[in-house]
């Protein structure tokens, strides 16, 4: 074996051993594009059915879509319906407020003027009452006077009439001395001279005054007995029915032969034929 | 003609190559078989690499 055959057999084995260590370090490390292949294309096939799913979400997202814009679009309308009536609402509503302030404020002054009437009205009553009451004093003093009046005049007609008494004696006794200077017999004075001139009826309380209830009118209560008996206004009747008390009668009115008052101290309601009296 | 001729039979001149030889075409052999073990289980073919799937 001639020495190049030698140096041919050991490049060729080195070559060799060097060229499969590459192509088995190639072929080990080398990527499985089959696998990767198919792995992409399963890959594919989820990705397009998810882009079908897709498609058809974003079709039934569109369907309703469409179908909420149509149901919007009709709650639009109707809500714009609604607005336009709401505020014709308003705007009456705004008028009706503007009505009725006006009203309260006319209402108001009408108070305020019905309130100053009733100030007025107020005053005027006080002022009448006063007057009222004036006038009531001076009625009281003018019936103390009527009645000073009244028993003076009845003094002074019993005076007359025991003036009248005395006339008429007087001129009896002319008559008998007449008689007498003549020689006729004495004849008795027919008209006694009385003892001393008759005093005029006692007004005073303290007498006892007795009548009959003679007609009842509401408060107002009339007796039988008035200032020809001694009644005088202001005078107190205690009324009583079989020794049962019934109420008391002021005496405001007087006539001659009634006088008028009201009650007081009602126990019970007064009848005619009641009996009063000043004193128990 | 040479020894090894007129013997009547082969006769290898020199062990040490013969054996470098061999270890080289077992090397070759082994590499041929890896290289057709990977084609085959990864590709399911020996010459074909690309194939559609579909």
């Amino acid at each position: 074996m001639s020495t190049l055959t030698k140096i041919l057999i050991v490049l060729v084995s080195i070559f060799s051993i060097f060229l499969c260590g590459i192509i088995v370090v190639y072929v080990g490390s080398s990527t499985n594009y089959k696998a990767a292949y198919e792995q992409q294309g399963s890959e594919f096939s989820a990705m397009k059915e998810k882009d079908r799913k897709l498609e058809q979400d974003i079709a039934d997202k569109k369907r309703q879509l469409d179908e909420f814009g149509i149901k919007s679009d009709s709650e639009i309308s109707k809500l714009k319906t609604e607005k336009t009536q709401l505020e014709q609402e308003l705007k009456n509503t705004k008028n009706a407020q503007l009505a009725a302030e006006e009203k309260v404020a006319s209402l108001t002054a009408a108070a305020l003027n019905f309130e100053k009437a009733v100030g007025g009205m107020e005053d005027s009553l006080k002022q009448t009452r006063a007057e009222l009451d004036s006038a009531r004093t001076e009625n009281v003093k003018l019936s103390k006077n009527l009645n000073e009046i009244t028993a003076n005049l009845e003094e002074k007609m019993a005076q007359l009439a025991s003036v009248d008494t005395e006339k008429k004696r007087l001129l009896e006794e002319k008559a008998k001395l007449e008689k007498t200077s003549s020689g006729a017999a004495v004849e008795q004075p027919v008209t006694q001279m009385p003892d001393s001139a008759t005093a005029a009826a006692e007004t005073s309380a303290d007498v006892k005054l007795q009548g009959v209830v003679t007609a009842v009118e509401g408060s107002l209560t009339t007796l039988s007995i008035g200032s020809a008996d001694g009644v005088v206004a202001g005078m107190i009747f205690h009324v009583v029915r079989q020794d049962n008390f019934i109420c008391d009668i002021k005496i405001t009115e007087v006539d001659t032969e009634a006088a008028a008052g009201t009650i007081q101290l009602l126990q019970q309601q007064p009848k005619v034929g009641d009996i009063a009296s000043t004193a128990w | 003609m040479s020894e090894l001729q007129t013997a009547g039979k082969m006769k290898a001149s020199s062990n040490l190559y013969t054996a470098l030889l061999a270890l080289a075409c077992g090397i070759v052999l082994a590499t041929a078989g890896f290289v057709t073990y990977k084609c085959w289980f990864d590709y399911g073919t020996l010459f074909k690499i690309t194939e559609s799937i579909r």
